[in-house]
């Protein structure tokens, strides 16, 4: 398919400029859409990569404590994936295809820990499994330090157990059960139907979401924070000669060398798996029929497993909660809103991260569904490019961007470091790709043929797109809406570089403050921000009147 | 009489709430292609699923050759099943999926090489094992499907709508590919569908479902002329259907027209006669021998071999009338609908079906 329409492209090349020319609107779009792109995406990112000197490069790839930072980056979070994702592929297993009890409760659990930023579970290890933590010391008397590549190991693990999870999911729903009771019907039983259908079907999704855990740990910022303590990785290294040593081109150069495997990665996914990708060619599931596929003693092992996980994330979560309301953990346990007041009432940081999250979500949905009708529905020279541009930030940890950012728009006409704008256009960066995504898709949904069929009824172009199209887009529109209004009120990684004392975020001073040892008042901000993420949900679902269920995502 | 493949007793299922299978009882011999026909969502599916154990029956027995199945998970039967959308493994060759099945039993490597080659050169697919089923199109992965049920050498195959997503003219070519292959081999088949004509074309049994209910187990003559509810004989081409009073006698009512049946009919009781349009005749003047009812041509459609004639008869009710080989006369106006005794079959129902 792919190549049809390249040489297709080639050959109408002449013609797809023509009709671009009679289309004053669609070619003055195109042209704002590529301006935005250069001026937001290629220049920052072409600026990080002329700062840095040679003699940076060189100092990069010479010096022992970068190139230990740098096999630190590799192992730990090679590691953190692995382990994320064998847990994540076991609980989306259990959930889809076994018939275990509680699944709709194990499923909402799985999914709590999105509603936080990923630094929570730093926060919460510190504060059972730390120095003076509440089972390692409280409890135990143990004298341990398990900070360093081991707390780090299962910090991330439990951080990104969840994205895993919606992943391998989404990866195991393609399938078409009919295969695996065609294999059934052929004599194929557990472990032999697991291996030779389920598992060599899931294959190519499962390594797309290796990646895109990968991608993900390899960029965390605030974990290797908190915990890693003297294990130090490319995050926290640039972060620490860009803050601490105001060393901006060494910070440079080591988040490029972050960017290196992540953009392979990135051209792995999308040049190799999708085109490997058989879940298209299987036919539609049948309806009723429950593939179970597992004995009784596996499907009581799967629910000992489900169990476990629930209840380590529900560990987490009250001990966060228990934190922020209590005078002091493990002593005194009288109910106190001290801290609460502390983090979230009497500090803008909760507003700014709403505002900054809001604008960024509404930006991306609008932005996404336009680029995607670009894309899908029109024929131009340099569609193949847009989409490219498009999807390329959801490769980027968030520290480059951040760093590219403020390299870019320092000083010039365009400063915009210390001000609530850049902090906006790095959160967009990070989540257009989403809000893209999820428009091509819907897009791709609609058969061409209705907005056919509106336009022979009558309606021009703008009618047909307001009456037809976005009513059919509204899901998608609103699960993108909701998706990255949550990341972005997580994020770290990518407003770490951003902030500034007038506009700091929640996400920010969750990190900050439990890592100078504010753990409760981390712990109410921590708090503040699931209930305004649960709030806002409650707002967008009365506004759009929709039935998003945030927990089926 | 032949030896049973596959029995079915008291057979009920429930999916939550609604009743879909109720009280089935089928025998079904060695070596026959029965059909299981019947409009979507009649139940005709899941009892096949059932005989593959992909459901279990909520009450009674299935014997597959005398043993009892309906416990069995799927993979310890031996009822290998053609899919509707064919289920082919897209990750696998064609060779590796007809072999699929051999390997799981543990087959040696040159046996299954041997089967499978056979399978293939049986369903016309020499030199594809290497292809892939993205790379074939809709018929030659129908031929692949059947071929991977073939080769386990099932105790009874199942085919669940296997034609319906192939175009007509392949439908028709595979439809008598199929009924050859199975004679050949003498396998046992089951074949749901909801194409009547693909059914009397090619089954030995045909079994007429309606919500779950059995309405009639026959050959192809048997369910087509004797039928046995006014459903079977609705569903199965075109028909009249006429409402009469029984007599006392061997005879039935219909205003002043009296009909002969075949048993005596009790005084009063209401009866439905089934009289097919090719079984009656027009004629401008009454036949000897024949029932005759006046009536008025109200429509009439030429079809080539034959017109369609739609008539009112003195009592309102519409006949329906096909004359062969018509020539170029065509009739119109007061007619007479004339048709043998022995040609107008009495529905013997106890209850007729009023739900619809």
């Amino acid at each position: 398919m792919k190549e049809k329409n390249i040489g297709h492209e080639q050959t109408g090349f002449k013609t797809e400029l023509k009709l671009l020319l009679r289309e004053p609107p669609l070619l003055i779009s195109i042209i704002v859409v590529f301006a935005l792109f250069g001026l937001f995406i290629i220049y920052p990112f072409a600026k990080i990569l002329l700062v840095p000197t040679a003699a940076d490069w060189a100092k990069a790839v010479t010096e022992k404590e970068f190139i230990e930072a740098f096999c630190n980056t590799m192992f730990s979070s090679l590691l953190a994936t692995t382990t994320a994702i064998v847990f994540g592929f076991i609980f989306a297993y259990a959930i889809n295809y076994t018939d275990i009890p509680f699944k709709r409760f194990f499923q909402v659990v799985a999914l709590l820990p999105t509603m936080a930023p990923s630094v929570v579970s730093g926060l919460a290890f510190i504060m059972l499994f730390g120095r003076r933590g509440f089972i390692t010391w409280g409890l135990l008397h143990l004298k341990v330090d398990l900070y360093g590549a081991f707390g780090l190991w299962v910090v991330q693990t439990i951080a990104f157990f969840p994205l895993a999870y919606i992943t391998i999911s989404g990866v195991l729903k393609s399938i078409s059960p009919n295969l695996e009771l065609a294999a059934q019907n052929l004599g194929a039983r557990g472990w032999y139907l697991f291996r030779t259908v389920t598992l060599r079907l899931a294959t190519p999704g499962l390594a797309s979401a290796f990646l895109l855990v990968g991608i993900n740990t390899l960029a965390d910022f605030g974990n290797p924070m908190l915990v890693g303590a003297n294990y130090h990785v490319l995050a926290t290294e640039a972060y620490t000669q860009v803050v601490g040593a105001w060393d901006l081109p060494m910070g440079a150069t080591l988040s490029v060398f972050l960017v290196i495997p992540t953009i392979l990665v990135f051209f792995v996914q999308r040049y190799y798996l999708e085109k490997n990708s058989y879940v298209t060619v299987t036919g539609k599931p049948v309806a009723g029929l429950m593939r179970v596929t597992c004995g009784p003693v596996a499907k009581w092992c799967f629910f000992a497993f489900c169990c476990f996980i629930c209840s380590a994330i529900i560990l987490i979560i009250s001990v966060v909660c228990l934190f922020a309301f209590t005078k002091t953990f493990g002593y005194d346990w009288s109910f106190t809103m001290e801290y609460f007041i502390e983090g979230v009432m009497q500090s803008t940081v909760m507003q700014n991260s709403w505002i900054a999250s809001l604008s960024t979500a509404t930006i991306t949905t609008l932005f996404g569904i336009a680029l995607a009708f670009l894309t899908i529905r029109k024929q131009f020279p340099g569609r193949v490019l847009m989409d490219f541009l498009a999807m390329l930030p959801v490769s980027l940890p968030g520290t480059f961007i951040g760093l590219a950012l403020i390299l870019a728009f320092n000083d010039g006409p365009l400063s915009l470091t210390g001000t609530l704008w850049i902090i906006i256009l790095g959160m967009t960066l990070r989540q257009m790709p989403v809000g893209y995504r999820q428009a091509v898709a819907g897009l791709k949904q609609i058969d061409k043929s209705l907005e056919q069929a509106s336009t022979n009824l009558g309606a021009n172009s703008f009618v047909t797109f307001k009456r037809i199209v976005v009513p059919m887009l509204k899901n998608s529109l609103s699960v993108s809406f909701v998706y990255s209004f949550m990341k972005s009120m997580n994020t770290l990684s990518t407003v770490i570089f951003l902030i500034s004392p007038e506009w700091n975020l929640a996400s920010v001073n969750i990190m900050s403050l439990s890592d100078h040892g504010f753990l409760a008042t981390a712990s109410a901000t921590a708090c503040g921000m699931m209930m305004t993420i649960f709030v806002t949900f409650g707002l967008v679902k009365l506004v759009l009147r929709d039935k998003i269920n945030i927990f089926d995502l | 009489m032949s030896e049973l493949v596959l029995q079915m007793k008291a057979i009920n299922k429930y999916f939550g709430s609604s009743h879909v299978i109720k009280d089935v009882n089928m025998d079904i011999p060695k070596g026959a292609f029965v059909t299981f026909l019947g409009p979507s969502g009649c139940g005709k599916t899941t009892l096949l699923r059932m005989v593959a154990g992909f459901y279990e029956p909520d009450e009674g027995e299935i014997l597959l050759n005398d043993k009892r199945i309906e416990k069995l998970p799927p993979y310890e039967r031996n009822t290998a099943m053609v899919f509707q959308e064919y289920a082919l493994f897209p990750h696998m060759s064609v060779f590796d999926n007809v072999a699929y099945g051999l390997n799981v039993k543990g087959v040696a490597k040159d046996e299954i090489k041997k089967r499978v080659t056979e399978a293939l050169e049986l369903m016309q697919l020499q030199g594809m094992e290497n292809r892939f089923p993205n790379q074939m199109s809709g018929g030659q992965q129908q031929r692949v499907a059947v071929a991977r049920a073939l080769v386990m050498n099932p105790e009874v195959l199942l085919l669940d709508e296997p034609l319906s997503n192939l175009d007509a003219k392949l439908r028709e070519t595979v439809r008598v590919e199929l009924r050859q292959i199975q004679q050949k081999m003498g396998l046992s088949t089951i074949y749901v569908t909801h194409d009547q004509s693909e059914a009397l074309s090619l089954s030995d049994l045909i079994v007429v479902l309606r919500k779950g209910v059995v309405h009639q187990i026959g050959n192809p003559q048997q369910i087509y002329f004797e039928p046995k509810t006014t459903f079977v004989a609705d569903f199965i081409g075109t028909t009249n259907l006429i409402l009469v009073k029984g007599t006392g006698k061997n005879t039935v009512a219909y205003g002043d027209a009296e009909v002969e049946v075949y048993k005596q009919t009790d005084k009063g009781q209401g009866y439905v006669l089934s009289i097919r349009p090719e079984s009656a005749a027009l004629s401008v003047e009454p036949q000897e021998g024949k029932t005759c009812l006046k009536g008025e041509i109200t429509n009439k459609m030429f079809l080539g071999e034959k017109v369609r004639y739609f008539i009112n008869d003195s009592l309102g009710k519409e006949w329906i009338v096909d004359m062969f080989d018509p020539g170029k006369e065509i009739l119109s106006g007061q007619v007479y609908v004339c048709f043998a005794d022995k040609k107008a079959w009495l529905i013997d129902e106890e209850v007729i079906d009023k739900e619809e």
